[in-house]
């Protein structure tokens, strides 16, 4: 096994990790749920790029692809509706609203599954297998980008406004997902998208920044001034 | 079918300050500046149905007791009507007023939750006060309203006070020592919620049910405060005694020279109940010259007196009173 997926697996055992912690530490709030949720979507999201690049099978890594796509999305999904209730209700929350936040998740699934639609190509190589991706990638896309652009804005726009507690709060979640939304996208949604499939084994451990800057908050952080 | 929203009582009495900018005009000086100062946190009217109530403005005085016996009576009063109830108070007296409260509401079924700002109306901005703000951003009201808000619709049913990142419990707290957002703190027991990421209810933030809730407002004010060191002299008590106060509260930094100074001086057939407060927990409470009380804050022991002397003046049910855990004041053993 190379080095790439050696790191993988290992990103995705720390977000695993992570994700127990948050939510454990408080299993009936929303807020813990959904952060929890984004962490264990990149958790899986690491390993599905691990496994899709190990197997030597093409259905195989058809699958795995896909997982990795719905875990890559769901990560968008859970960090919106973390934005909207971290640290405290951006709006109030109706049916409505939730099956708008909802129904793209639900669209950008069955482009997902449907066979050649987005996932077109599997080419089996060796170290890095590669997909070929339809013109269809592009909803994927936008879908992915303009989740975590509200999310963002959701959370800057709190933090502008915060005080006390919830500015060390906000603070902190910024500094842990910024970064590693940046170079996740980059290297996963971008390159891709302009034909470069051989860095896709870079994003997650991008995922490292949030597992630092979450673990000192949670742990060391003495939530005082 | 939506869930319907929760409606929260907001009791104002001060500790309104938002912000460090322009301190007296971002808080609540009259009853009118009520709806614009709640418009410049729109986040409180998502999360709740707030109804205010205005008591005192940020420039009223201090408040005193008249002030939260009618504060209890308003709480009373709408306690069927609201899910909940949030008090802004001035935080110099916001220990002795949540005190008050927690013996005056017996039997509490919904959460009453105490909080402020730590930036007083008339802020002058001396080089010290600038360098303070500079590294304490965030002294002001509304993260620990907005805070004091998401308890006050699902929180422990007691009467509690949050601040930063704590929620603590009013009788069992005291105020810290070096500025912090932490201004009060508790025993671990006491601290009945933590906000690291999401608000954190404890499990020793008990919901025990012992009956229909009681409105007890009776207090008898006519307390007074002795402050013992090794060396004192029992004139000064001899003094507040002619006074004739309805019961005194001795601080005592040495008990055992406290207590031997007591019961050499003392008339045996002394009328007023006499406390000896201390923080040591060796005491021996077996006398009848007066009751040691090692196991409350000084805040709650001085306002659970004032409410058991309000309730009655028989000296044994006074003694009693003061030894039964009305409101969860007593620390438990070892804290």
């Amino acid at each position: 096994m190379d080095i790439k997926n050696i790191i993988l697996f290992i990103v995705s055992a720390l977000n695993f990790t992570l994700a127990s912690i948050i939510y454990l530490k408080n299993p009936k709030s929303g807020i813990n749920i959904s952060f929890g949720s984004v962490i264990l979507c990149a958790g899986i999201w690491s390993l599905g790029i691990a496994m899709f690049r190990y197997t030597n099978d093409v259905n195989i890594a058809l699958w795995w692809a896909r997982i990795y796509y719905i875990a890559a999305g769901l990560i968008a999904f859970f960090f919106l509706f973390f934005s909207i209730i971290f640290p405290y209700k951006s709006f109030i929350i109706t049916k409505a609203k939730v099956f708008a936040i909802l129904i793209p998740f639900l669209l950008v699934i069955i482009i997902i599954f449907i066979p050649d639609f987005m996932i077109g190509e599997i080419t089996i190589n060796t170290p890095s297998n590669e997909v070929t991706l339809q013109s269809t990638y592009v909803i994927y896309t936008m879908y992915f980008l303009t989740y975590m652009a509200i999310g963002f804005f959701f959370l800057i726009t709190k933090y502008a406004s915060s005080q006390g507690i919830h500015r060390i709060q906000l603070q902190y979640t910024l500094k842990a997902t910024a970064a590693a939304t940046f170079f996740g996208a980059t290297f996963n949604l971008i390159l891709p998208m302009l034909g470069n499939y051989k860095l896709i084994w870079l994003g997650p451990d991008f995922t490292l920044i949030t597992f630092a800057y979450m673990s000192y908050y949670l742990f060391f952080h003495k939530h005082n001034i | 079918m939506p869930t319907p929203r929760k409606k929260i009582g907001l009791v104002i009495l001060g500790g309104t300050v938002l912000s460090e900018e322009s301190s007296d005009k971002n808080a609540v000086i009259t009853k009118n500046d009520i709806k614009p100062w709640l418009s410049r946190m729109p986040e409180i009217n998502i999360m709740a149905d707030i109804e205010p109530v205005f008591i005192l403005g940020e420039k009223d005085k201090e408040p005193g007791l008249n002030h939260w016996i009618k504060m209890g009576k308003i709480i009373a009063d709408k306690m069927d009507e609201y899910d909940g109830f949030v008090v802004t108070h001035h935080v110099h007296s916001l220990l002795q007023a949540s005190c008050a409260l927690s013996f005056m509401l017996g039997n509490l079924s919904k959460p009453v939750v105490f909080t402020g700002s730590q930036i007083p109306p008339n802020l002058s901005k001396t080089r010290t006060t600038r360098k303070i703000l500079k590294k304490y951003k965030g002294l002001g009201i509304k993260a620990n309203l907005i805070n004091a808000l998401q308890i006050a619709i699902q929180g422990p049913s007691e009467v509690s006070i949050m601040f930063g990142n704590k929620l603590v419990r009013a009788n069992q707290a005291h105020v810290t020592k070096s500025l912090s957002l932490n201004l009060f703190n508790a025993p671990t027991r006491a601290v009945l919620a933590t906000i690291d990421f999401g608000i954190k209810i404890s499990e020793s933030a008990r919901q025990i049910k012992r009956g229909a809730f009681k409105f007890k407002g009776l207090f008898d004010d006519n307390v007074s405060l002795a402050n013992f060191y090794a060396d004192q002299n029992i004139e000064f008590l001899k003094w507040v005694l002619e006074k004739k106060p309805s019961g005194v509260i001795i601080q005592s930094h040495d008990l055992d020279t406290t207590a031997e100074l007591l019961k050499k001086s003392l008339p045996k057939n002394l009328s007023t109940p006499i406390l000896i407060h201390t923080d040591t927990p060796f005491s021996d409470n077996d006398n009848s010259y007066f009751q040691i009380i090692s196991n409350m804050t000084f805040e709650a022991t001085l306002l659970k007196l004032k409410w058991v002397l309000g309730q009655t003046k028989n000296r044994k049910q006074i003694a009693n009173l003061m030894r039964e855990n009305v409101a969860l004041e007593l620390f438990e053993e070892g804290e």
